[in-house]
């Protein structure tokens, strides 16, 4: 099942395929965020003792995001009079576009991928820089103050905390020599111990420094999707809600619909990158089709996001830029350094 | 205190180790910062598993103790008509009117044994208005104004929360309104009639201040904060 090839098995041309598959990843994308919502609002809830939503939809409340969602379309779309209507309107599409335009090369299947590209990893890094032009666009657009500093405060945050995500997402790419994404997979199939189990995933393959690298990168993409403790692009008790304050209606929508669709990329780059992405844990798990899990690693992770988020307060910004350069940046190097002396001398 | 432990099972260190060498100075540090984290997450862990502290309201409520005030409540027919609410009411929210019987009118005795000596021709209280003081309660002889468990009384206009407890529609009211104040005319009509035979009790003729003047109505902020 793994093996599945959907360009050979229903005889497309590539083209349609990638068309197909954005709409998939499009739908997703959007079903996931509701469901990450639910999830979020009944993880913080029962971490304070609370119930969550309980009353929409019957069991549980479940159907309370979609209710949300249909509240938050219909509201009315507001522009402010002194905002840069053109920029205004434009950004919330770059956010979203840059931020879905990574799942194009993250591989769901060893073959189930919009286009496996030579310099996959690159192209993620590349793209989500992107992400921050949209958010200063909105928050300089605006013409508000809160809206401003949570943008100044995002793009600060989000291109230091670049420099640990790609410093870490290095030590793989030097252990595979590529940065596809399908080659980076297959790669963790075998190694020096038995192939086929998880102890071939990069995360447990040079203890302990890809394993540190896992750890900084998860850090770090916490950062970059602005999430808690790095959340002050949002702070919502200093900045209301950060560069999105002025938005409403759809193009709230697509800001919030961009932060849960980030949370979702930066678990599953790091699943694919560090745990074997559609890999199963054993041989005798290969039944269970790679998607499965691929989703279910990358849940777990966002999973952890919301559990941090809801047990860390939010850090001040010199903390943030302490952590970043001071913390983060120093470890990364040093494990960098020391992988690729030892592919160096493993070649030799 | 059960012993705290950490998202991996780890016990937590009090004591912070520190080092003159600056470099493992840094790594103790950020050893630390990371082990506290996992320190944080035990604890949150730790709630997902307790019991919700809150309840689904319209459905499950909460006992609320017995001494509670609530809603207040009249049993007019307790009620003696003696005003006592009325006059402690901080809001000056119950509005009372009663009248005498009139002659061979006999209004029977009330549930407690006492007598009922006057028509409680309205008891109208406006309880959008209390403040769940208990005055009330507290100054009635006759147990007839209390508090009762009822606490989700809204209403959809506030002209719905001014309730009248009397057993006497208005027309009843009006009825036995005028009949007390035309047996009192008669008596008045009457008296002058009637030679005064104790001297020794001259009733000096001092004017009253009328509650119909136009200085005390205008200078007297009603319930309302209003001049009236
Ligand atoms: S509780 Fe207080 S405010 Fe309310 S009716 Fe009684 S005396 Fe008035
Ligand atoms: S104090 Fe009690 S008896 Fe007197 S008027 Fe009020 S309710 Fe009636």
């Amino acid at each position: 099942m793994s093996q599945f090839n959907p360009l050979e098995a229903f005889n497309l041309p590539i083209v349609y395929w990638q068309i197909i598959w954005a709409g998939i990843i499009v739908a997703f994308v959007t079903v996931f965020a509701l469901f990450a919502v639910y999830l979020e609002r009944k993880i913080s809830a029962y971490a304070q003792d609370r119930m969550g939503p309980m009353e929409t939809g019957g069991w549980q409340g479940w159907a309370q995001t979609i209710a949300d969602a249909l509240k938050l379309l219909l509201k009315e779309d507001i522009i402010p009079e002194l905002a840069d209507r053109r920029l205004f309107k434009l950004a919330p599409y770059i956010v979203f576009a840059g931020s879905l335009g990574v799942m194009a090369v993250i591989p769901f299947g060893v073959n189930l991928i919009g286009t496996d590209l030579n310099i996959g990893l690159y192209f993620i890094l590349a793209l989500s820089s992107t992400v921050v032009i949209g958010i200063l666009m909105a928050g300089w657009a605006s013409n508000n103050k809160w809206a401003l500093y949570g943008a100044m405060r995002s793009a600060a945050q989000m291109v230091s905390y670049e420099i640990p995500i790609g410093l870490s997402l290095m030590l793989p790419v030097l252990l595979t020599g590529s940065l596809s994404m399908i080659d980076i997979t297959n790669a963790q199939k075998s190694g020096i111990l038995a192939d086929g189990y998880f102890w071939n995933w990069y995360i447990f393959r040079v203890p302990p420094f890809t394993l540190i690298a896992f750890i900084l990168y998860f850090w770090a993409s916490l950062a970059e999707t602005n999430r808690t403790p790095f959340d002050i692009p949002e702070a919502e008790s200093e900045l209301v809600s950060g560069y999105h304050t002025e938005y409403t209606g759809i193009r709230f929508a697509m800001f919030f619909l961009a932060e849960y669709a980030n949370m979702f990329i930066v678990a599953a780059i790091a699943s694919v990158v560090f745990l074997g992405g559609p890999l199963a844990p054993a041989p005798w798990l290969n039944w269970i089709p790679g998607p499965i899990w691929m989703l279910l690693k990358s849940l777990v992770l966002v999973f952890i996001q919301m559990w941090l988020r809801w047990t860390l307060p939010r850090v001040r910004v010199d903390q943030l830029m302490h952590i970043c350069w001071k913390i983060f940046l120093p470890l990364a190097l040093v494990n960098f350094i020391v992988i690729a002396t030892l592919v160096v001398l493993w070649q030799k | 205190m059960a012993e705290m432990r950490t998202a991996l099972g780890m016990p937590i260190t009090h004591q912070t180790k520190t080092s003159k060498n600056p470099i493992i100075q840094w790594i103790l540090d950020v050893w630390e910062g990371f082990y506290t984290v996992l320190v944080g997450m035990g604890v949150t862990w730790r709630h997902f598993f307790r019991k919700p502290f809150t309840v689904q309201y319209p459905h499950e409520k909460l006992n609320i103790p017995k001494q509670a005030r609530q809603r207040v409540h009249v049993d007019i027919d307790l009620c003696g008509g003696c005003l006592q609410c009325d006059k402690i009411c901080p809001a000056g929210i119950i509005k009372i009117v009663t009248a005498k019987p009139v002659a061979g009118e006999d209004l029977g005795v009330r549930p407690n044994g006492k007598r009922r000596a006057l028509h409680i021709a309205e008891f109208t209280i406006d309880h959008s208005k209390c403040l769940y003081c208990g005055l009330c309660e507290t100054v009635c002889n006759d147990d007839a104004i209390y508090m009762i468990p009822d606490f989700q009384y809204t209403t959809r206009s506030l002209e719905q929360l001014v309730v009248n407890y009397s057993r006497y529609s208005p027309e009843e009211r009006d009825r036995v309104v005028a009949a007390a104040a035309a047996e009192k005319a008669a008596k008045q009509a009457s008296k002058p009639a009637v030679p005064q035979t104790k001297v020794s009790d001259p009733q000096p003729n001092i004017p009253s201040p009328s509650v119909d003047s136009d200085v005390f109505n205008e200078k007297c902020p009603g319930p309302d904060g209003e001049f009236k």
